[in-house]
């Protein structure tokens, strides 16, 4: 008996229209929102990285690529070796007179076919970008 | 239109069972500001979980639950614990606001006596004698032992048959 008295009394309560469109209305408001949250979380590849921290990571991998190519595969870990001292200190590098005596020259020197070393490294990295690029290209 | 659960969208969910939840939500809170934000929060939790909802049997369990977290979680703020409503100073016209089936409650016997059942077992007497649930069902929407479902149920019946004299 209780319980059909209290069914009926309840039965009565209906949401009242109003109520319901200001709750569809805040469903509405609530998606959007979900969905601005969503679409700025989406991850850009690389977007953060900034462009001196790219030429940073560029250069530390192009730097030994080049003297990769240059020296070739088949060298042994004492000529690579020689050929990284090269490039990182030329100006201390000391040449060989004819007389058996050495020399220090400056930075920029010359080596045998006219060309500096500063301007070999900068062809090397040009080349390897080159090279790179066309890779990716490729791709 | 609002986001989709397995092919029925929100906007539907709210239109089968609005009803429902705010009776839940109307037997649980004792005036109508309180059930409409309870109402309003409920829905607005649905937008947020659809994606977790599989049938609608899913979405009215998810619901009944999520209604009694609400009401719980708004009769546990402070100020619904500390303050206390003052006699309303002016009269809202009835025709106006579109709650007259709301107030008419109050001139109810057994809904009014229910109103009146402590707020843990009013939730368990709606579920029970008006969406007809089982006591192992009510026990997993409450998250709580079936003994205690019934236990309380049975108190609530004594509770109730002191109020309105010999029910059955």
């Amino acid at each position: 008996m209780m319980k059909e008295q209290y069914q009926k009394e309840i039965s009565q309560i209906h949401v009242p229209e109003e109520l319901l469109e200001k709750t569809k209305k805040a469903m509405k408001e609530e998606e959007e929102s979900l969905l601005q949250k969503r679409t700025a979380k989406i991850p850009v590849p690389f977007g953060r990285i900034s462009l001196a921290a790219a030429a940073a990571v560029l250069l530390l991998i192009i730097v030994p690529a080049a003297v990769h190519f240059q020296t070739g595969d088949e060298q042994t870990g004492e000529e690579m070796q020689m050929h990284l001292s090269d490039l990182q200190d030329p100006a201390m590098k000391k040449i060989e007179k004819g007389d058996g005596e050495t020399e220090e020259k400056p930075a920029g020197f010359e080596d045998a076919g006219g060309i500096t070393i500063g301007e070999n490294i900068v062809f090397i990295i040009k080349d390897t970008l080159v090279k790179v690029l066309e890779e990716l290209k490729q791709r | 239109m609002a986001k989709e659960v397995t092919g029925i969208t929100a906007d539907e969910i709210i239109d089968l069972y609005g009803d429902m939840v705010y009776r839940l939500a109307v037997s649980q809170a004792k005036n109508r500001t309180d059930a409409d934000d309870i109402f309003q929060e409920v829905f607005v939790r649905l937008v947020r979980h659809t994606g977790e909802l599989q049938s609608m049997e899913h979405a009215k369990a998810w619901l009944i639950k999520v209604t009694l977290n609400c009401t719980k979680k708004h009769f546990g703020q402070y100020w619904n614990k500390n303050v206390f409503p003052m006699e309303e100073t002016e009269e809202v016209p009835r025709e106006e606001t579109g709650y007259e089936q709301v107030e008419k409650r109050l001139d109810n016997p057994v809904s009014s006596a229910v109103a009146k059942l402590p707020p843990k077992y009013r939730g368990v007497v709606h579920l029970f004698y008006f969406e007809e649930l089982s006591v192992r069902e009510i026990a997993m929407m409450t998250g709580q032992k079936e003994t205690t479902v019934k236990s309380q149920l049975h108190r609530a019946r004594e509770m109730l048959k002191e109020m309105l004299g010999d029910v059955s």
